[in-house]
């Protein structure tokens, strides 16, 4: 059918199938700031708005929207800089985003910019519950909202034209709290989540920070003006003559052979250009982890098998010119299974006769994995003697408890575009945290040498370690080499939930030797650990449930030098989706129990929890218990922990949340006229890794321009976090020169240096460490031309190289004479001694030294239904010197609230055919704006002798605190001693009952 | 899959088009549910057109227009505020948008706080042809039958009644595990329903008195079990829930 469209101001005559959806209909015609994330209006990542009002795309028919004005985020704002063209700069409400730092990966900042905008043309005093109200219809899985209703609240400000507060004071250090504690006061029931008026959080700086110009100041993001304006900039993003679009068949039962598999119908239907079984395909083992060489794990996956392990595994591979056709192929697709007994539960796994998932002869082990017992990985770490240390201990307080597996529930699914380029070189454009490994591990698969095949990474709409996967791409580029055409492949929401990875799901044993006065003799943790049908990631993630959940506590006294540790796992297959990396990396898993069963020792031993826990964490100068046995599969190293800012952040946090005037006080615990509802309040205390020491290795490549701007070539790959930007302050740091004269591009294999990817919170300590010795080549050539330069205007001063200073990108003599930039580019690219300035670095570390994290949490508990509330989340980190006060803050924001989910919301369950409950986002719940808890952080800054300027990582310990630091509030506020999350409850109710 | 799309600006010609017998004809309110995807081939009806918008209040009587959004309800200053804070509940801010009145009672599922609300007043849900007017309880477990080839063009409440609903969901705006609604009119008839599960809300007693509520609500619950509560849970905090409704009815707060 003939559609009259009106899009953005012009009419449009477009035709459309009439079950189109505008959604497709936008994209088609080259609107791609309107976003897929899922297919039941559920993300709202598609809206538009439609006459004055924020819709879904969708949901709505292309056809229902005739008649009716649309407005995509192409109609709103444009680049402030437009060449000899007078440009009208972004919107009030676009600026307000960029500046408040409400922007991280950016795939549903459209969204929120046209969602607000909706508003302020109708109200321009918003309440807070207003603005929350708008923004709930859609999902941000990046920010937990704060900033974004900061945004909108101050767009509300300026349009009301009042006078706005600077977010960056120049010359002032970003929200110092300075030495001196604060309390604040309790903020009352009738008031939603606190947005404060500043938009930085509080910082305890170092000496250092407050020396430096670009480091530590809140720059605004280098991709947030692309990103504000909805730039074609992600994966899906492109359109390419003559392209396939992919569809997989994926298994209806959880563990079957192949018999047969009948394609003719599927191929004979008009419009299929290929149909691909594992009889088409060479058969070679690998890992879909993305991780370095050798991957530290079992081979055990292919392509397309003969053999399915789960609901959702892959049968057969088409490629057509539409979705619906390739669709209907799938569905064309005849297959004849014989089904085998499947294990479902995770404690069924290595019984006597259990069925063998595995059974493959081309399964290739790691260390002590065993397909025969479903044993995808064994651990086994013995720190001291812990039996002496439990004989040694006035009691031993043993515990069961279980997590379950979650999402990652990035709003940009998974998606890659393959083609053959014009060297007949393979190219893959794919939303990945790891372009250098997918380049590395698919070249086997796909026949090509490494050289022949070029991964892209655009702007990534979230990855959370879901993207840390090489989960699609080989899908796209097996159907490209078949048809020679590019393939378009991207996952429905559904297909998210049922044939992506997740959170290793775990069962874990906690063991704990005490003495009277607290101190920790001996600790035992053993956990089941559930990788589902495929061993992906399964040896390193629940290695650091081990390896940074029982390192924390190592005792006090004589165990100080010598702890009794016990880390012992048995990872085990079964047929469900696998589990694979999601940020944290095992470590969330990991202190639900730990911190649990302190809590739970500290109110046995009847000592304050915050005390016995400080009695027997680890501290600055103390060996990291675990480096001596255990690194990820390598050999292990000793390593000393330099800077533990932990005391400091429950100092600092217990003063933020008023725990001294709630801890125990029965008057804060009981809520006026509601007897039926008890507030209680929690801490958790938990430390990461920063990178993996010895392995994970970043490159940086900067080169200078005739303007004096420079170019960083990184392979590191920003997933919204703001690692472009703040790998970009590092290197301006070193030049003397403002952030946005540093141009960022990351990453593209074939012109980046290699970088290991985003995980392991590695990029801005590793990455940056990188891009900062880069940095430093480049002041060195800088500083030996100007000098020359210095001395050829005046021979009778002899400037050295060492005497010049780089300050506001220049060189500058010690006798007050200056040189710009841009004149020494062009001395040095067309006048003398020409030479182009650049340079390469790499960087890979010999430690990996923990950040540190207090958690607090304020809940409210019905006694009657076991509903919980969670009010107050306060999360006091020592991650180091903070580059980036903005986006430090925003991962902290949004980790906390991923980690709410995983709390008290997020499950994935299957039924007795192994068949996911939860296939989108209405059965699976995220974190909506109107439902969040107050949100506050806190960074107490330690400067870290091993980085250049002092960092830690920040982005995974966010994950770590949440869920035990709300149970340990659940146990305070009614008693009930929870050993599961999601805190559902059913579950709570059970606990209070028992 | 959708095969055919009609956009009739009378209501007969809407009729006519839902009453054919092919292609299988269904009435497209806001999209939100029907637009999901769906591989059955259908047509669809396009109300927007048609005059079903009003919202207006006649005495003790409020009538609403099947076409009438969430949002608008929400917006209306005639409109309950229990109705409001049902739509609130409903779903979220782009979702309410399109999201229908008339789509709600079609489509809504037994998680629907609205529809509880709805059948706990004993909305009167105007249907045609035939201008019929039809309780909304009678409809929800016939609704394919009821609804072939018909429109929802209305729904009436009399507001003569009190009411009030209770929930209980994993997080403060995630779909309710289990909730109870309540209406009380002046004689003391009390209605309850219970909704958190299932296809639709389900009603558990209509009597003359509040009498054998919390036993009705908790035997509502009895088949209740699904993957985000079991049974025994909901039949357990029946009691509390209809225990909080009766508060909420007589102005004591529990």
């Amino acid at each position: 059918m003939n559609l009259k469209l009106h899009i953005n101001g012009v009419q449009m005559l477009i035709s459309a199938d009439p079950d189109e959806t505008l959604l497709t209909v936008l994209r088609k015609n080259g609107f791609f700031g309107v976003k897929h994330g899922c297919e039941d209006g559920q993300c709202g990542a598609c809206a538009i708005i439609l006459d004055d009002r924020p819709v879904n795309s969708c949901l709505i028919l292309a056809a229902q929207a005739e008649g009716h004005k649309i407005r995509t985020i192409e109609s709103i704002g444009e680049h402030p800089e437009k060449g000899w063209k007078t440009s009208d700069g972004l919107s009030i409400v676009q600026k307000a985003f960029v500046e408040t730092g409400a922007i991280q990966c950016g795939y549903c900042t459209p969204a929120q910019v046209l969602a607000a905008t909706s508003l302020l043309e109708k109200n321009l005093n918003p309440t807070e519950k207003e603005v929350r109200d708008v923004l709930s219809g859609v999902l941000c899985r990046c920010t937990g909202y704060l900033k974004p209703v900061q945004a909108v609240l101050r767009a509300a400000s300026y349009l009301r034209g009042e006078n706005v507060e600077r977010v960056n004071p120049q010359g002032e250090p970003a929200g110092d709290i300075g030495p001196q504690v604060e309390d604040i006061e309790d903020s009352t029931s009738e008031v939603m989540t606190q947005v404060k008026t500043s938009v930085l959080p509080k910082i305890w700086m170092t000496p250092q920070t407050k020396t430096f110009n670009t480091v530590g100041k809140p720059e605004k993001k280098l991709d947030a003006i692309k990103l504000v304006q909805g730039k074609p900039a992600f994966t899906g993003d492109i359109e390419l003559r003559g392209i396939l679009y992919a569809k997989v068949l994926l298994s209806p039962v959880a563990h079957a052979k192949i018999i047969s598999i009948d394609t003719k119908e599927a191929k004979a239907l008009q419009g299929v250009a290929t149909v691909l079984t594992w009889q088409d395909l060479p058969r070679v083992v690998f890992s879909t982890a993305g991780q370095s060489d050798p991957i530290p794990g079992p081979l055990d996956t292919f392509s397309l098998d003969k053999k399915v392990r789960f609901v959702g595994d892959r049968v057969a591979f088409v490629a057509a010119e539409t979705p619906e056709i390739a669709e209907q192929a799938i569905r064309l697709i005849k297959v004849e299974y014989e089904e085998e007994p499947a294990i479902l539960d995770s404690n069924d796994a290595m019984k006597e006769g259990a069925p063998v998932l595995h059974d493959e002869p081309e399964f290739v082990n790691f260390a002590d994995s065993n397909p025969a017992r479903n044993l995808a990985a064994e651990i086994r770490i013995d720190i001291g003697d812990v039996e002496q240390g439990f004989k040694e201990a006035d009691l031993v307080i043993e515990g069961d408890y279980s997590v379950p597996k979650v999402q990652q529930a990035h709003i940009e699914p998974h998606i890659v575009v393959s083609y053959w380029d014009e060297d007949d070189r393979l190219v893959l454009r794919t939303s990945t945290q790891v372009p250098f490994h997918v380049r590395r591990v698919l070249a086997p698969v796909l026949g090509l040498p490494v050289k022949r095949i070029r991964v892209i990474k655009p702007r990534i709409g979230g990855g959370f370690g879901g993207k840390q996967e090489i989960l699609i791409e080989d899908v796209a580029a097996h159907l490209t080499i078949a048809t020679g055409r590019p393939v378009y492949y991207e996952y429905t929401r559904e297909e998210e939930f049922t044939a992506s990875r997740s959170r290793h799901p775990m069962k874990v044993h906690m063991k704990t030797g005490v003495k009277k006065d607290g101190t920790i003799t001996a600790n035992e943790m053993y956990a089941l650990s559930d990788t589902g049908a495929y061993g992906c990631h399964a040896l390193t993630v629940t290695g650091n449930t081990g390896h940074k959940a029982m390192a924390l506590y190592v005792g006090d006294g004589k165990y100080r030098v010598d702890p009794n540790i016990r880390f012992y796992a048995d990872v085990v297959y079964t047929n469900t989706p696998p589990s694979g990396a999601y940020r944290g990396y095992g470590v969330p898993q990991g202190y639900w129990p730990v911190e649990r069963h302190m809590e739970k020792i500290a109110r046995t031993l009847g000592m304050d929890s915050i005390e016995f826990r400080l009695k027997n964490t680890i501290r600055s100068g103390e060996l990291h218990p675990f480096s001596k046995s255990w690194s990820e599969g390598r050999e292990p190293r000793p390593e000393i922990i330099h800077t533990v800012g932990l005391e400091e952040c429950v100092r600092q946090g217990k003063a933020v949340i008023g725990w001294d005037g709630k801890y125990g006080n029965q008057d804060w615990h009981t809520v006026q006229g509601k007897p039926n509802l008890r507030r209680g309040i929690g801490i958790a205390t938990v430390m990461q890794g920063t990178a993996i020491p010895y392995l994970d290795m970043g490159g940086a490549s900067i080169k200078m321009n005739d303007d004096g701007s420079f170019n960083m070539l990184i392979g590191a790959t920003d997933l919204g976090t703001g690692s472009d930007t703040v790998l970009a302050q590092m290197a301006a740091e070193v030049l003397g020169i403002p952030v946005e004269d540093m141009i960022v591009y990351s990453s593209d294999t074939d012109f980046t240096p290699f970088d290991k990817g985003a995980y392991a919170s590695s990029t801005t300590y590793i990455s940056g460490t990188a891009a900062v010795h880069a940095a430093q080549k480049i002041a060195e050539r800088i500083m030996i031309r100007a000098s020359e330069m210095f001395n050829h205007q005046d021979a009778a001063t002899a400037i050295a190289p060492e005497q010049v200073k780089l300050v506001d990108s220049s060189a500058m003599a010690p006798d007050g004479r200056k040189l710009s930039f841009k004149e020494i580019a062009y001395n040095a690219l067309h006048h003398e001694n020409q030479e182009q300035i650049m340079a390469v670095a790499s960087y890979v570390s010999p430690v990996s030294p923990p950040p540190f994290a207090a958690q607090f949490a304020e809940v409210t508990v019905d006694l009657q239904t076991g509903e919980v509330k969670v009010e107050k989340l306060v999360m006091a980190v020592d991650s180091g010197v903070i580059i980036n006060p903005v986006t430090a803050s925003g991962q902290i924001e949004g980790g906390m609230t991923q980690a709410l989910g995983y709390a008290v919301t997020e499950e994935m369950t299957y039924n007795q055919k192994g068949e996911a409950q939860q296939k989108n986002l209405i059965d699976y719940h995220i974190f909506r704006s109107d439902e969040m808890p107050e949100l506050e952080t806190l960074f107490i800054e330690t400067f870290e002798p091993s980085h250049p300027f002092g960092v830690k990582a920040v982005a995974e310990i966010p994950l770590d605190g949440v869920a035990p630091a709300v149970g340990n509030a659940i146990l305070d506020a009614c008693s009930a001693d929870l050993r599961d999350i999601p805190a559902t409850p059913e579950r709570v109710l059970k606990t209070i009952i028992r | 899959m959708i095969v055919e799309y009609h956009r009739p600006s009378t209501l007969e010609s809407a009729l006519e088009l839902i009453g054919r017998k092919t292609p299988e004809t269904k009435v497209l309110a806001g999209g939100t549910i029907l637009n999901r995807k769906n591989d059955h081939p259908f047509a669809v009806v396009d109300i927007q057109d048609l005059p079903l918008k009003q919202i207006t209040m006649d005495g003790n009587v409020l009538r609403m227009g099947a076409g009438v959004s969430l949002q608008m309800v929400i917006e209306n200053h005639e409109t309950p505020d229990l109705i409001k804070k049902a739509c609130y509940r409903e779903t979220s801010y782009n979702l309410r948008q399109m999201s229908t009145l008339g789509g709600c009672i079609g489509g809504g599922d037994g998680k629907s706080v609205l529809l509880a609300v709805l059948l706990a007043w004993n909305a009167q849900v105007e249907l045609h042809p035939g201008n019929e007017n039809i309780p909304v309880g009678e409809i929800l477990p016939l609704r394919q039958k009821v609804l072939s080839k018909r429109l929802i063009t209305a729904v009436s409440i009399n507001l003569s009644a009190k009411s009030t609903y209770e929930l209980v969901s994993k997080s403060p705006s995630d779909f309710p595990i289990a909730g109870a609604a309540m209406s009380q009119w002046p004689n003391g008839r009390t209605r309850v329903c219970v909704f958190g599960f299932g296809d639709h809300p389900l009603a558990a007693m209509d009597g003359s008195s509040s009498a054998g509520a919390e036993m009705a609500a908790r035997n509502a619950f009895a088949d209740s079990e699904d993957p985000h509560a079991t049974a025994e849970y909901r039949e357990k905090i029946a009691p509390v829930l209809v225990e909080r409704c009766l508060a909420n009815l007589s102005g004591e707060a529990i």
